[in-house]
């Protein structure tokens, strides 16, 4: 059963100046996600994960190469192609970046008003798709909260509901959980395992943590300075790693979760 | 016999119509000018805030043109201005003189001032709502009207209460030039005429109508920042 690719990265590379300052973030990388996988890019902060990530939904443009999303370059669209195309890619973030002056129902709503001319819903069905989505991530009853009186949770289970609201192909996930605690890490990849399996999209998601990936990917890509060090299966990677950087991320695993101590 | 409070005449059949047209002309300028210049200065300071090196529209060269025009009026004491751009008041309003004569170099002032303000307010958006609403395909005009702006109302509403104050000051400067208000109320029948009863009664006034305004900004703003 072979699946067909939904996101490839060819040759994708990415630098930023800053103060004169070249610096690469993404250095010529290629790879395939799968229709329908849950795939996980691991790194070190500053590995150019967060970049990565931005290039598919083309926050970030690339400098060379290419990257297919759905078959279709990315890197060469136009805004209203773009806007087209976002609609089939939602993102959650770290900090969750929902609207604070705007209730839960208007932050899951938002999308929908955005895409409105491409989904062509009515009033009434708008809203009836704000609560589908709040009752699927477990928040109906909270539509006309405010972000600021919601757990951390809470905030990113409407950063997922907001994604999910024009039903896209493709979920980014931005270290979705870093800001939460390991019980709420533990509900939202839940959640998350729960989107891909009823809706059946695919979720990119990044971390600096193996132990997120363990939780839901099949494969995962290891991140280092830029580069894609390694790519295998997340049994693989844990069992046999390879690189350094891999060797290093499962190793910090293992001490963190009971294999080793630094007691003396 | 004579004591500070008797030196002028206390005439309230002349004054007390005087005063009411003090405060209608004060209100009309100041409200005129924070509609005009408020609206200008709001567009001014979207424009200021989103060509920002690195902003939505980063466009450091217009930029820094229109941060140095900003930079070079806003320094300039009223009461200066007022007289220095007299020739341009004729031009466009027609006349120097008179209440509505002293609204042009008002809104000007006020726009000027009120661009920063906006700036100010815009520049504390945090970037992730910004990512967050073009990841969902929102146009960068739609970010700026439907995320960015709606999101930093409480401060807006705040900094356009401290603006209404400003004007207020204005105003008062512009009844040297025949603008009429309560300010030059205050001078020609209060301090020129040693009567500073007068003089209390315009201050009064002028409290009274600043501390209305900054309570309903204040109200306004809470029930904004409820959430």
């Amino acid at each position: 059963m072979s699946k067909e690719a939904i996101v490839s990265f060819v040759n994708a590379k990415k630098t930023f100046k800053t103060k004169g300052k070249e610096q690469v973030a993404v250095r010529d990388v290629s790879f395939d996600v799968k229709e329908g996988e849950i795939f996980g890019i691991v790194g070190k902060s500053g590995a150019g994960k967060s970049t990565l990530i931005r290039l598919i939904n083309a926050l970030e443009k690339v400098d060379s190469g290419k990257v297919l999303v759905d078959g279709k370059d990315i890197t060469k669209m136009n805004y209203s192609q773009l806007k087209h195309i976002r609609k089939d890619i939602g993102i959650i973030f770290q900090h969750f970046n929902l609207f604070d002056s705007k209730t839960v129902f208007k932050n899951v709503e938002f999308p929908l008003k955005i895409q409105s001319k491409e989904l062509g819903l009515s009033d009434g069905e708008r809203q009836k798709t704000v609560l589908e989505l709040l009752d699927f991530v477990g928040l109906l009853g909270y539509e006309k909260h405010y972000p600021s009186e919601l757990s951390g949770g809470q905030k990113q289970r409407v950063g997922i509901a907001r994604a999910l609201a024009t039903s896209p192909k493709i979920l980014l996930a931005d270290e979705a959980t870093s800001a939460l605690d390991p019980e709420t890490t533990v509900e939202i990849m839940r959640l998350l395992k729960k989107v891909n399996k009823e809706f059946g999209i695919t979720i990119i998601l990044i971390t600096h943590t193996i132990s997120v990936v363990r939780l839901i990917c099949e494969r995962v890509a290891v991140m280092s300075e830029g580069e894609v060090v390694e790519l295998d299966t997340y049994k693989n990677v844990f069992k046999n790693p390879k690189s350094d950087a891999a060797k290093s991320l499962v190793n910090v695993f293992k001490i963190l979760e009971g294999d080793g101590s630094l007691h003396e | 016999m004579s004591s500070l409070f008797s030196a002028g005449k206390t005439d309230w059949s002349i004054i007390g119509p005087a005063l009411i047209q003090a405060v209608q002309e004060t209100l009309y300028m100041v409200m005129l000018t924070l509609l005009i210049g408020g609206i200008l200065g709001m567009i001014l300071g979207c424009i200021l805030w989103s060509t920002r090196k690195g902003s939505i529209f980063s466009n450091p060269a217009l930029y820094k043109v229109l941060e140095f025009i900003v930079n070079l009026v806003r320094p300039i004491p009223f009461i200066i201005f007022l007289s220095a751009v007299q020739p341009l008041t004729i031009t466009i309003v027609g006349t120097s003189l008179g209440t509505t004569a002293a609204i042009f170099p008002m809104c000007i002032f006020c726009t000027m001032a009120t661009s920063r303000i906006v700036e100010q307010s815009l520049i504390n958006v945090d970037y992730g709502v910004i990512e967050a609403s073009y990841a969902m395909g929102a146009s960068r005009l739609k970010t700026l009207f439907w995320v960015v702006i709606p999101e930093v109302m409480p401060p807006l509403v705040l900094g356009y209460a401290f603006i209404f104050i400003g004007i207020m000051d204005m105003s008062a400067m512009a009844g040297t030039i025949g603008g009429g208000g309560l300010g030059d109320f205050a001078i020609q029948y209060g301090y020129n005429k040693f009567n500073p009863i007068i003089t209390w009664i315009s201050v009064g006034i002028i409290l009274v109508i600043v501390q209305c305004i900054q309570q309903f900004a204040n109200f306004l703003a809470k029930k904004l920042l409820q959430h």
